[in-house]
């Protein structure tokens, strides 16, 4: 294989050098272009007549019994083709012939770099040098794409606030626009709207379970249960069930209590009247003995 | 003032009986139609073989405050009432013998009267739409009572348990209580007492709680709460419950967290232990008061819960719950033996209140308090007169419109300020024993009245709970005598008032000090006694005690140190401390650097003594007296010097200095700045201190994110704005960098990294941009016209802005007690009031509405009382006195009422249009017979008349023709019965079977409005074995009763009689059924002892027998007595032995179906007649009267099967 290579490539660099000799005497005679499958047959010429020129001389030089081939021979071999060779030499010593200088070798290109953001990172003391380096610190470092956020406390603060005051005032301004208001101004009711004042059956309520807690997420305990969940819990039995009902539910809810009550010592059951169970009125025996 | 408002501590004999133990047991609440069903029985021990009559006490019966002045409607003056108030209050006052609710003792049970053996009352009665004495709070909304949170509570002005049931309402009458009260399942009735048991009532529907109060406790101590309360014991004191409405459970518990300090604190101070075994709190809504203590109980209005993350309601909510269990001590537990000695228990829960301030708060804040009550009083006595603690005695009565002799006559204002007077003087009382030996009396009374609770009834005994001048108990404990120290402080009204001013005589070396004292202004005092004065010189601090006599007005006092200034060296203070000063400024030849006169408030007084300022500069630097230090900033407000501005800046700034006091300096300062307006120089004041303090570090013009961790800057920070809010320029208005400022608080305002709500502090900053208000610059000329949206300045527009965007805020996101609203409320209404805004009432009326929150209704009805006064608006005026008339909340009703007093809408005198006669005509009935179920209500109107009209004759009513009818009138009112009523009272004989109610009675047959009402009244008296007569009035609330006498012998017990029927549904024949005896009667009345088996059928039995042979029914009972008796001797022989230890038992059980609403039968008819047809026969009428009556009730009652036919007594 190493040799069939090694000849196809000389065939392939004689070649070239035909092709480059043959695209010279192209220009020479004028051309400036040519197509390859032109360019490919004159180089086919070329070869087929230096192969004869060859080929010729050798068998002259065999014929004057010597093994090298004098000029003589070529000279011979060229007549008898007929060809003139009376101006090759003046053709040869010309100097006007173009030459093509064959392309310079381009610079070894080194291996491309692996592009390097920042700083590499060392090895911390605990780790022996010759395990790989920290790969580049974007590979694992996240940056925020967006804009340098304000760090001027003035700012921020004002921002802050005025963001706020902004919510506030379009969220009860919608409110007042969507609903009922009262107004300060009889000229312009639309002035400075107040969202109308409405009675509540159970004002105590809201005023003593605020909302207006944002900051104080640390209540997380004080929070109030909705009423809806308090309604089942203490959903009083049913008005008129058998005799045995509502002791169990009351106990149940007295239970819930009882557990709320001992949050703090669930060791130690609470003794206070008013957890404990109700009783059964006395002499129910003889009543139920004589009911049911 | 008659005579007999001056015989002062009453004698026992006034009541010829006393009351061993008593019953009371309330079976039917019904909360759709407000009403409730249920009987007392009391053991009634008389005193008096002759008794004939037991009077008690029960307001919806034959009441004479129902019409006070009688007779005639144009004797309109103040006086007159006072008088006929007075006597009316006297007349059924139970401590005078006296009561609404006569009884007469049958013939029968004269006999065992005349034994002096006990005998048994019972009567049943039932209430309607009560309009006092109980409280029905019914929600509006749909869903089921528990939904809706519908509960009650009984409620009272001092002794007022008469409202609610039959009892002697006195707190001389101590006995021994059941209670019983059956609910709804989901219902719990809290009352006083230990809670015995809970058990199903018979039907199991409902449930019963049974308590038992062993200590002898008053009438007036007892209350009840009924409703679907959330209970929380108490982690730390299992016997602390807790009782909240429904969803506020996680308020409760962290409001009553600190409950048990308080318990802690008070068993330590008095070294002796809480006297009841127990102790209940219920957060009740619409609560007549902040907290109402009862024995074992206290019911406190639910706004006092909090969460916790608030901060200002802390120290209130606390101090009311502590003052409520001091109340316990010395308000349920030992009560007072007469209202002349009331300042007692008042006096002494205030000042264990005050302890256990300065325990939990601090010195300072204990220290501060008691110069704030202090000035108070004065400010009080000055303007009204003298309060004398104890009448009993006193020399000169104060001219004072209404009457001092009674709890039911004086104005709510003076009763407030009365107790904060009694709790001074008690708190001068420990300063001249020493702390410990008061306490040492304290605690011995209490160790006397535990020793004789425990005891048995016996006659007498129980005497010593009550409350009478301390004097014998100190002197035996300390071996002092406080009895000057009575006669000038408590028999006597009135305050010192001093005025000193002083020189330093260089050459002698002492201060030359004049002492004045003024006592010719109201509410002054001429004092004789010790008088302390504090110099503080160079050399130290020197106390001087002078003698102040009758003429002598000079005292001179050495000093100690020399002049000597030149050497550098610390001066020492009281406390001992010793510190750098800077003597720069003072008089180089004096070394006194300050004086203060009386600074331990010694003695009740005012002082206003003159020194010059730098003196005053020293004593606020330097001096550690928080109430010198206030005393000095008022001082310096008088002299504007940049040299006083400094030493208010200083103080401001001084982290060291008491909070309040920082406060009252840059009050001062705002003063000073003020004053010295021309020549201020620099940023407005307190701008610097505030940005120093509050601003951000980067930044100081923005203020910090709100941290409230440190409370002093808290406070400090609420107040700055609203102090400096108080700038004025030249041109008399806010400074335009102050308005930037406060508007700036308000934008940077940033709470999300609190831990506490800053709703306060908002609430704070609104105000003080309202504070930056002043009157606006009319462009506009024509009259009548309003100002616009066109004429609102810019800076106005801001703060409108500001406003409603807060007040919209709050409907979306309300905030603690909607302290926020307020704020708007009173800003909007400041805005009206120059000018900025049109004045409108509208926007407060929608908000003085039932249905908002209490503080928000208060804020708008102070502005609206306001508008009234600016405007004159006839119709908001009216609308004022409709809520004043008809509103539910009572506390609501009494707070306008004092709003009005304190900002009427016209003066004395002064022309009104508003001041009509049929303004008059309208408070003169509301007065008179209006509110007759809540006499502060009534005294709140007297309160309102007096400011109004004064004590005159009303300017607007006509002159000529109320003159002469005044002529006529007061000749007339020399016979008029109502100012003797005692003597009235003795003749019943004559009166025979009817009872005599009040003096009052006969006049009332002329006019009174009892005939002229459409009355509802509804009375049945059942006669058991004996027979009762009664009278009745009427309410505009129904009140039902049947009253049954029984001698114990008779054993029949209410509960088998009177709920016969029921009861026979359930017992079996042969049931064992307990009697509860009284444990004391054990040792005296073998008789009483005995627990029956019980013979019911037999006994009920007969009964029947006898009531169905009808007419002869006095020969029928006769009979019956006797078997009874005899069976009784039997009974008693078998058991009386047999046990000898109190039975606290539940008997039976009470049941009945819920109350059907007693048919109307046209009572008054019958009551007009009443008069006419008396003695035995009328028995027979009502009968009839009473199948005319069909009532439905019929098939409950047991009076059928137990009793003779009840019958309407009229």
């Amino acid at each position: 294989m190493a040799s069939a290579s090694e000849h196809l490539t000389t065939e392939a660099v004689c070649r070239r050098a035909m092709k480059v000799a043959v695209s010279l005497m192209c220009t020479e005679a004028g051309f400036a272009l040519a197509e390859d499958a032109a360019l490919e047959t004159l180089i086919e010429m070329v070869i087929s007549f230096l192969t004869e020129l060859g080929r010729s001389s050798r068998a002259l030089s065999e014929l004057s019994c010597r093994t090298e081939v004098m000029p003589g021979d070529v000279a011979l071999a060229l007549i008898e083709m007929g060809q003139r060779i009376d101006e090759l030499v003046s053709y040869a010593k010309s100097t006007k012939h173009n030459v093509f200088i064959p392309p310079g070798h381009a610079p070894q290109q080194p291996p491309p770099r692996i592009l390097q953001v920042g700083e590499k990172k060392g090895h911390p003391t605990h780790i022996p040098d010759y395990l790989p380096s920290f790969p580049d610190p974007h590979t694992y470092i996240t940056t925020s794409t967006h804009k340098a956020p304000m760090t001027e406390y003035k700012l921020v603060r004002e921002k802050a606030a005025s963001q706020k005051r902004d919510v506030e005032r379009a969220l009860t301004r919608f409110i007042a626009k969507t609903g009922e208001t009262e107004s300060l101004f009889q000229d312009d009711p639309y002035a400075f709207p107040l969202i109308a004042n409405r009675p509540k059956p159970l004002p105590y309520l809201e005023s003593l379970l605020p909302k207006d807690e944002e900051g104080t997420a640390q209540d997380e305990e004080a929070r109030i249960p909705g009423p809806g969940e308090r309604t089942a819990a203490t959903q009083a039995p049913p008005p008129s069930p058998p005799p045995d009902t509502p002791t169990k539910a009351e106990n149940k809810s007295l239970n819930d209590s009882k557990t709320e009550a001992n949050e703090t010592e669930s060791e130690n059951p609470i003794d206070n009247p008013y957890l404990r169970a109700i009783t059964m009125p006395k002499l129910k025996g003889v009543n139920r003995k004589a009911k049911w | 003032m008659s005579k007999s408002k001056k015989d002062g501590r009453l004698s026992d004999a006034a009541r010829p009986f006393r009351i061993a133990h008593q019953t009371l047991c309330i079976t039917g609440f019904n909360f759709e139609t407000e009403s409730m069903v249920g009987y007392v029985e009391m053991q009634v021990h008389p005193l008096r073989p002759d008794l004939k009559k037991v009077k008690f006490n029960s307001k919806h019966y034959n009441d004479p405050t129902l019409e006070i002045c009688q007779e005639d409607g144009k004797q309109r003056n103040l006086d007159f009432f006072e008088n006929c108030h007075y006597s009316a209050m006297t007349a059924v006052d139970s401590d005078h013998g006296n009561g609404e609710l006569a009884v007469k003792l049958p013939a029968e049970a004269l006999a065992i009267v005349q034994e002096m053996k006990m005998i048994r009352i019972c009567i049943e009665f039932s209430l309607e739409q009560p309009r006092g004495g109980v409280k029905f709070v019914v929600p509006d909304l749909d869903g089921t009572m528990l939904d809706r949170g519908a509960h009650l509570f009984t409620y009272g002005h001092e002794n007022s348990s008469r409202l609610w049931f039959p009892c002697v309402d006195s707190y001389t009458e101590l006995c021994t209580w059941k209670l019983e009260f059956s609910v709804d399942m989901y219902m719990t009735a809290v009352s006083c007492g230990d809670l015995i048991e809970t058990v199903y009532t018979a039907d199991l529907r409902k449930k019963t709680y049974h308590y038992y109060l062993s200590a002898p406790t008053a009438a007036p101590n007892i209350a009840l709460a009924v409703g679907p309360f959330e209970v929380f014991v108490d982690p730390y004191m299992h016997e602390v419950t807790h009782f909240c409405l429904p969803h506020l459970l996680p308020l409760l518990k962290q409001t009553t967290s600190q409950l048990h300090e308080a318990f802690e604190f008070y068993e330590e101070l008095l070294s002796c232990r809480y006297p009841y075994t127990c102790y209940k709190q219920v957060f009740v809504d619409m609560a007549f008061d902040e907290a109402m203590p009862y024995a074992t109980l206290t019911l406190f209005s639910t706004n006092l819960l909090h969460t916790k993350n608030i901060i200002d309601q802390i120290p209130i909510t606390r101090q009311h719950m502590a003052n409520g269990i001091a109340a316990q001590f010395f308000k349920c537990f030992i009560s007072m033996n007469s209202w002349y000695d009331c300042w007692l228990p008042k006096g002494i829960t205030g000042y264990l209140g005050g302890l256990y301030r300065r325990k939990a708060f601090g010195n300072n804040e204990y220290r501060h308090w008691v110069g704030q009550e202090l000035e108070a009083v004065r400010a009080y006595e000055n303007e009204v007169g003298p309060i004398v603690l104890d009448p009993s005695v006193s020399k000169e009565t104060p001219a004072l419109y209404f009457s001092i002799y009674h709890p039911h006559t004086i104005s709510p204002r003076y009763a407030d300020i009365y107790a904060r007077k009694a709790a001074l003087i008690i708190r001068m009382l420990e300063l001249r024993l020493g702390r410990e030996l008061l306490l040492q009396v304290l605690n011995k009374l209490l160790a006397v009245a535990t020793q004789v609770a425990q005891q048995k009834f016996y006659l007498g005994t129980w005497y010593n709970m009550l409350l009478s001048t301390p004097a014998k108990a100190i002197s035996t404990v300390t071996g002092k005598d406080i009895q000057p120290f009575i006669q000038e402080w408590v028999q006597q009204g009135g305050h010192a008032r001093f005025f000193g001013q002083f020189v330093f005589n260089r050459k002698r070396n002492i201060i030359e000090l004049e002492l004045k004292q003024e006592w010719t202004t109201k509410g002054a005092l001429r004092y004789v006694g010790p008088l302390t004065v504090v110099l503080q010189e160079l050399d130290g601090t020197f106390n001087h005690t002078f003698k102040i006599e009758e003429n002598k007005t000079k005292f001179e006092i050495t000093c100690h140190s020399k002049s000597r200034r030149h050497k550098k060296k610390k001066i020492p203070l009281c406390t001992g401390e010793e510190i750098d000063m800077d003597l720069g400024d003072t008089d180089a030849d004096s070394p006194v650097l300050w004086m203060r006169i009386d600074p331990e408030m010694f003695i009740l007084r005012s002082v206003q003594l003159e020194q010059p300022d730098f003196m005053w500069q020293y004593l606020l630097r330097y001096e550690r007296c928080v109430v010198s230090q206030c005393q000095a900033i008022t001082a310096l407000t008088n002299y504007p010097t940049p040299k006083t501005r400094l030493a208010l800046t200083d103080t401001i700034e001084s982290d060291q200095c008491f909070y309040r006091v920082r406060i009252a300096a840059a009050e001062g300062l705002v003063k000073v700045a003020n004053s010295m307006v021309g020549s201020w120089a620099g940023p407005p004041a307190m701008m610097t201190i505030f940005r120093k303090l509050f601003g951000s570090h980067s930044c100081p013009t923005i203020v910090r994110q709100n941290h409230f961790n440190n409370f002093q800057h808290y406070f400090l920070q609420k107040a700055i704005p609203g102090l400096m809010a108080g700038l004025r320029t030249v041109h008399g208005i806010c400074p335009p960098d102050v308005h930037g400022f406060i508007l700036d608080l308000f934008k940077y305002n940033d709470n999300s990294k609190n831990k506490y709500s800053d709703n306060y502090y908002r609430a704070a900053l609104i105000d003080a941009v309202a504070e930056t208000i002043t009157p606006a610059v009319t462009m506009v000329t024509v009259t009548g016209m309003c100002p616009s949206t066109d004429s609102l300045t810019p800076d106005t527009s801001l703060i409108l802005e500001e406003l409603t965007r807060y007040l919209n805020l709050e409907k979306l996101l309300p905030c603690y007690r909607l302290v926020i609203t307020v704020s708007c409320l009173k800003a909007i209404r400041k805005l009206q009031k120059f000018g900025h805004l049109p004045s409108d009432a509208a926007i407060f009326r929608s908000y003085a509405e039932q249905g908002n929150f209490l503080d928000v209704r208060l804020a708008a009805l102070e502005a609206l009382v306001d508008f009234t006064k600016v405007e004159g608006s006839f119709e908001i005026w009216q609308w004022l006195l409709e809520v004043i008339e008809e509103d539910p909340e009572p506390y609501i009703r009494h707070c306008l009422i004092q709003m009005i007093c304190k900002n009427p809408p016209f003066q004395r005198k002064e022309d009104s249009s508003l001041s009509t006669p049929a303004l008059v005509e309208k408070l003169w009935k509301l007065m008179n017979s209006g509110f007759s179920h809540d006499s502060r209500l009534r005294c709140d109107i007297a309160d309102l008349y007096f400011t109004l009209y004064g004590r005159t004759r009303p300017a607007c009513l006509p002159i000529p023709e109320s003159m002469m009818v005044l002529n006529l009138k007061e000749k007339r009112t020399k016979f008029n019965p109502c100012v003797m009523p005692d003597d009235f009272m003795e003749d019943d004989e004559d009166e025979d079977l009817n009872i005599s109610v009040g003096s009052n009675e006969h006049k009332r047959r002329a006019d009174s409005p009892l005939h002229s009402d459409p009355s509802e009244f509804n009375m049945r008296s059942s006669l058991d074995q004996n027979m009762t007569v009664s009278n009745a009035s009427q309410d505009d609330s129904q009140f039902k009763f049947k009253i049954r006498i029984n001698s114990p012998e008779m054993k029949s017990e209410p509960s088998k009689t009177s709920f016969a029927n029921e009861f026979a549904r359930f017992t079996s024949k042969d049931s064992l059924v307990l009697d509860q005896n009284p444990p004391a009667s054990l040792l005296d009345h073998p008789l009483d002892t005995s627990i029956h088996k019980r013979q019911e059928d037999d006994f009920v039995a007969r009964l029947s027998e006898d009531s169905s042979v009808g007419s002869p029914v006095l020969i029928q009972e006769e009979t019956v007595i006797e078997t009874v008796v005899e069976s009784m001797d039997y009974d008693s022989q078998m058991y009386a032995s047999a046990d000898n230890t109190p039975q606290v038992m539940t008997p039976s059980v009470h049941s009945s179906a819920p109350p059907t609403p007693l048919a109307e039968d046209g009572v008054h008819k019958a009551h007009k007649a009443k008069k006419k047809k008396k003695k035995n026969k009328h028995k027979k009428r009502h009968k009839h009267d009473k199948e005319r009556g069909d009532r439905p009730r019929d098939a409950l009652d047991s009076d059928s099967l137990a009793s003779p036919p009840d019958f309407e007594v009229i």
